[in-house]
């Protein structure tokens, strides 16, 4: 059981960060959540979502959505190309467990971008 | 207060170029949110301050908890006069490490304000001056090395003083009606850029989480301009957009995505980043988008007309309202009437009489009466809930109050609002 | 990451130790306290005073950034007679002054070689008059016997050896850039990497940590896994795998390998005492495992009392060897506020850009370490969040270390724009990324330097 992205249907509220982000600390930012909104891009409205567990990235992007393993992305180069943004090192999503939640990304997705599979 | 906000109130001193900071007292005696800055306006007025600031709950995951605001003196109406800052703006001030900023006064050559983790700065602008809003935020974005920077800048026409300038928020129009750039334009005050790693911090945090869950699950998530348009009774704009439609982005923490993303330089089902630069812009105000679809303007020029405001920081309601009728078609030909848009007071809306010097004026939209729209604004600006969410998502304002304990301890009702905020 | 590490903090599994040993500065004669603040880098110790120990982190050539978990751990058990070493200072007869020596993660090639034999011998010596090595992760395959090739032969103080090498590894499930370093004709490789469970060997079932809680967590992050001579020196053992690590090897793989092998030794040897660990007992997220460093710290200390040990008394200046952000022994205390407040403001121009430097696709590998993007933002958080101390005691933070920190931290901020740039457009940034951490490790550690001067000087204990 793993948390997913549906990349068309995030409109990029960043409730799940503020969330996740919650989850660890209990307090409210954008700098320490195990799912994070790519929003770099603005003027050309390219945004993404991407999972962090221990093991590998769920990189949900607009292109298409996709479980990738660290070393295959690093394999595809350095450089800021657009279609890869990995964070490597943050907490890994444990599905809330250590909070006795359910996956709280999931829960608060206004728009069913995240779910459980 | 210990909890919601966090760092000092600032006063920047444009004249002389030195910033000082002090405890932010004025969410414990006057309130928070617009409260705090209005009492700032008024102690600075003499200087003629513009007050940053955000609301309460700005920056959670309550419902379209995005909302900051600009208060200043309106050159339109000679009172002071609410800004919002929204999309992510409103939250990166509130985690900017100041509570409130005040800047006061005028420098004497163009300056911005970099305002990061309790850290300001007053830097150089003059390689800024005469740049539009979209060129400005890339070269702050460049020099700060961080695309996430929030900028809120003016253009050419804040820097005309113009009566139509309106500060842009990153490369879009942030709905200011009150000529608050020209303020800023008149400060020699080219933009403020904001971006804090900061955290807040509630007093009750699994209840305010909850309850604030329990908001979410039950506020419309819709996408587009439609439900606004709908409650503005501006006509089917969705439909008229929809050819041009990437997609559609939300502000802050707001489960409604009532902002489009449309672009027409490129086909708008292009989803990578490997197009062109600047394929479109992001609609921001559906009235500007109602008023130039009801003035007989294609979609595309129209949303080329809106980015051309938003480049020179004009206004977008009053500009739309200046074009329509007059429908234009090529690029170029749009540029010019942006530029040569004169600024008519003419009352933005289909009813004359609903124009009024009001502190969230000049204009009251057929959204609500102006008993409604002051209320829900007032509510908006103290809490940092975006006063159109509130106004046409059927939001609860008593379950808004409900989550001021666990968030900060306080209690209020909308009678204490209407107490804080005249 | 802040909330947890607070929570950490609070934790109360070191407030013992915390108590003891500031109790025990506290216990330090004023005179004594005078003498160290006037030269506070060497002091005399009088001899019927309880141990408050004097501690050297080694930051030198092959030192990553875990370090900076020693830095936490000293701080949460009231230690603040730290210093940081590099590779010159432990060679030349710099330790004298200290009881304890901590070397944490990185290239243990790079250490092995920039130590030398002269580094060895150095802390062969510094092991046998007393003091405590405690290498955990690259600083304990440093020094275990059984890792015996050059360069790493010189540094045998416990007697043991690596388990996880061999020939031909099996391919990894996941993270392959983290799974191998060569060995000479074989490899040494991590079959898991992240949370793992350690339980009591019979030489620590009396720890009070174990006392707390039948086993603890603690994070391997390339650490070894060991065998001792000695079944005596294994203080603890792998035990249960967790679900919050990464798997390289299959589960049931992993378990056959780790289950039982040594995860904590310990040795006395001369005069003083060795500890190595494979997994991070100092990571700052889990302060079970941190508890049980501390209890060697304290017993440690307590035998050096109990054997009548007297520690080298030194006033070995603090040399000002010219390093970046060296930070000189001996100023005139001034008023630094403006320095410090630009420090503040390029820390946080430059945390600002690292955080938007996470969000690239790129590690940089520097000798045999892999360093990802967020180990620049761990840098200079070590300084953001200590900043409002340091601060708020400004008028006692010499002026021209101040002036140093921030010229240092404003050319970081240059150096990781720069860097920034360069990764975006797909250019080779290798060379400014390793000049960067180089530069931040200086400076980290030349700010904690100051900061536990600070703190030294306080003698107080942050709850």
């Amino acid at each position: 059981m793993r948390v997913k992205v549906r990349p068309m249907a995030c409109t990029g509220c960043a409730l799940c960060e503020l969330a996740c982000g919650f989850h660890w600390d209990e307090a409210f930012s954008l700098i320490s959540s195990s799912v994070m909104l790519y929003r770099a891009e603005e003027k050309k409205d390219y945004m993404g979502v991407i999972v962090k567990t221990d093991e590998d990235l769920f990189i949900g992007r607009p292109e298409g959505a996709a479980a990738m393993k660290l070393g295959e992305i690093l394999k595809q180069g350095t450089g800021g190309g657009a279609s890869a943004k990995p964070i490597l090192i943050r907490e890994a999503c444990d599905l809330c467990e250590s909070a006795g939640m359910e996956p709280q990304c999931v829960a608060i997705c206004p728009h069913q971008a995240l779910y459980l599979e | 207060m210990d909890f919601m906000y966090y760092g000092d109130t600032l006063v920047v001193d444009l004249e002389t170029g030195k910033t000082q900071t002090r405890e932010f007292t004025e969410v414990d005696e006057e309130g928070p949110g617009l409260a705090a800055g209005l009492a700032l306006y008024e102690e600075f007025s003499d200087a003629e301050p513009l007050v940053v600031g955000s609301g309460l709950l700005t920056g959670t995951t309550v419902p379209a908890a995005c909302m900051g605001f600009v208060v200043g003196r309106s050159p339109l109406t000679g009172e002071p006069a609410v800004a919002p800052l929204s999309l992510f703006a409103g939250a990166e001030v509130k985690l900017s490490g100041f509570a409130m900023v005040v800047i006061k006064g005028v420098s004497p050559r163009p300056v911005y304000l970099w305002l990061h983790d309790g850290v300001a700065d007053l830097l150089d602008a003059s390689d800024l001056t005469g740049l539009d809003t979209w060129q400005t935020t890339d070269r702050i974005r460049r020099e700060m090395g961080e695309a996430l920077v929030q900028v809120i800048s003016i253009g050419p026409a804040g820097e005309a003083g113009s009566s139509l300038a309106s500060y842009s928020i990153n490369y879009w129009g942030s709905g200011d009606t009150a000529a608050l750039g020209a303020v800023m334009g008149a400060k020699k005050l080219k933009a403020i850029a904001v971006r804090g790693l900061g955290m807040l911090d509630a007093d009750d945090p699994p209840e305010f989480y909850r309850a604030a869950l329990e908001m979410i699950s039950r506020s419309p998530a819709e996408l587009g301009l439609g439900r606004v348009c709908a409650a503005l009774e501006a006509g089917d704009v969705a439909t008229w957009l929809e050819p041009l439609v990437h997609r559609y982005r939300s502000c802050f923490a707001c489960p409604s995505a009532c902002s489009t993303f449309v672009k027409y330089r490129e086909p708008p089902d292009v989803l990578g980043t490997d197009g062109v630069e600047e394929p479109g812009m992001l609609v921001t105000s559906p009235a500007a988008a109602a008023w130039l679809r009801g003035g007989g303007w294609d979609a595309e020029p129209a949303c080329r007309a809106m980015e051309a405001m938003a480049r020179q920081g004009v206004d977008m309601m009053r500009g739309a309202r200046e074009l329509a009728g007059k429908p234009l078609a090529g690029e170029s030909e749009i540029i010019d009437a942006v530029k040569g848009l004169t600024g008519s007071m003419d009352a933005g809306w289909p009813s004359s009489d609903r124009a009024y010097p009001g502190l969230f004026g000049p204009w009251v939209p057929p959204l609500a009466s102006q008993e409604e729209w002051d209320a829900a604004n007032r509510l908006g600006y103290v809490l940092g809930i975006c006063p159109t969410f509130i106004m046409t998502s059927g939001l609860d304002a008593a379950e808004l109050f409900a989550l001021c304990p666990p968030a900060a301890g306080v209690e209020l009702d909308a009678e204490a609002i209407a107490g804080m905020v005249p | 990451m802040r909330g947890r590490l607070e929570r950490a903090a609070r934790d109360p599994v070191l407030a013992p130790y915390r108590l003891a040993f500031s109790s025990a500065l506290a216990r330090r004669a004023p005179s004594d306290r005078r003498a160290r603040r006037d030269a506070p880098s060497g002091y005399r110790r009088a001899p019927d005073t309880c141990l408050y120990p004097s501690i050297a982190v080694y930051v030198g050539s092959g030192a990553s950034h875990s370090w900076i978990w020693f830095a936490d751990l000293l701080e949460r058990c009231g230690l603040f007679d730290v210093d940081f070493v590099d590779e010159t200072r432990v060679s030349g007869s710099g330790l004298e002054r200290f009881d304890f020596l901590l070397l944490g993660g990185g290239d243990t090639y790079a250490m092995a070689d920039s130590l030398g034999g002269r580094g060895a011998e150095a802390i062969d010596d510094f092991v046998e008059r007393g003091g405590l090595y405690y290498g955990s992760c690259a600083g304990a395959y440093l020094v275990l016997t059984g890792v015996d090739m050059e360069p790493f032969a010189p540094f045998a103080l416990l007697h043991g050896n690596m388990l996880n090498v061999m020939a031909d590894p099996p391919a990894p499930r996941c993270l392959e850039h983290k799974y191998l370093a060569r060995y000479g004709e074989e490899w040494v490789f991590h079959p898991v990497y992240g949370e793992l469970f350690l339980e009591a060997a019979m030489e620590a079932r009396d720890f009070p940590c174990f006392a707390a809680a039948e086993a603890l967590a603690a994070p391997l992050l390339g650490g070894p896994v060991m065998s001792a001579d000695d079944a005596r020196d294994v203080l603890a053992v792998f035990s249960v795998l967790s679900r919050h690590a990464a798997y390289l090897w299959p589960r049931e793989q992993a378990r056959a390998l780790l289950d039982g092998r040594a995860a904590v030794c310990a040795t006395e040897r001369g005069e003083g005492s060795v500890m190595v660990s494979g997994p991070h007992l100092e990571h700052p997220l889990f302060p079970g495992a941190n508890a049980l460093v501390a209890e060697m710290f304290s017993r440690h200390c307590m035998r050096l009392v109990d054997n009548g040990h007297r520690p080298a008394s030194g006033t070995t200046a603090h040399p000002d060897d010219g390093r970046a952000g060296a930070i000189p022994a001996k100023d005139t205390p001034g008023d630094s506020g403006a320095a410090l407040l630009e420090v503040k403001r390029q820390v946080s121009n430059s945390r600002i850009v690292a955080f938007g430097l996470e969000k690239i696709p790129v590690t940089w590998t520097i000798g045999l370490k892999v360093w990802e993007p967020e180990k620049v933002r761990m840098f200079l958080e070590v300084a953001w969040f200590r900043l409002p101390y340091v601060q708020a005691a400004a008028t006692r933070v010499p002026a021209e270390p101040a002036a140093r920190l921030a010229e240092g931290y404003s050319s970081v901020t240059e150096m990781v724009k720069s860097l920034k740039i360069k990764v975006e457009s797909g250019e080779d940034s290798l060379a400014d990324a390793e000049s960067l951490l180089v530069t931040l490790k200086e400076l980290t550690a030349s700010f904690l330097w100051l900061y536990f001067r600070l703190r030294l000087e306080d003698g107080a204990v942050q709850d």
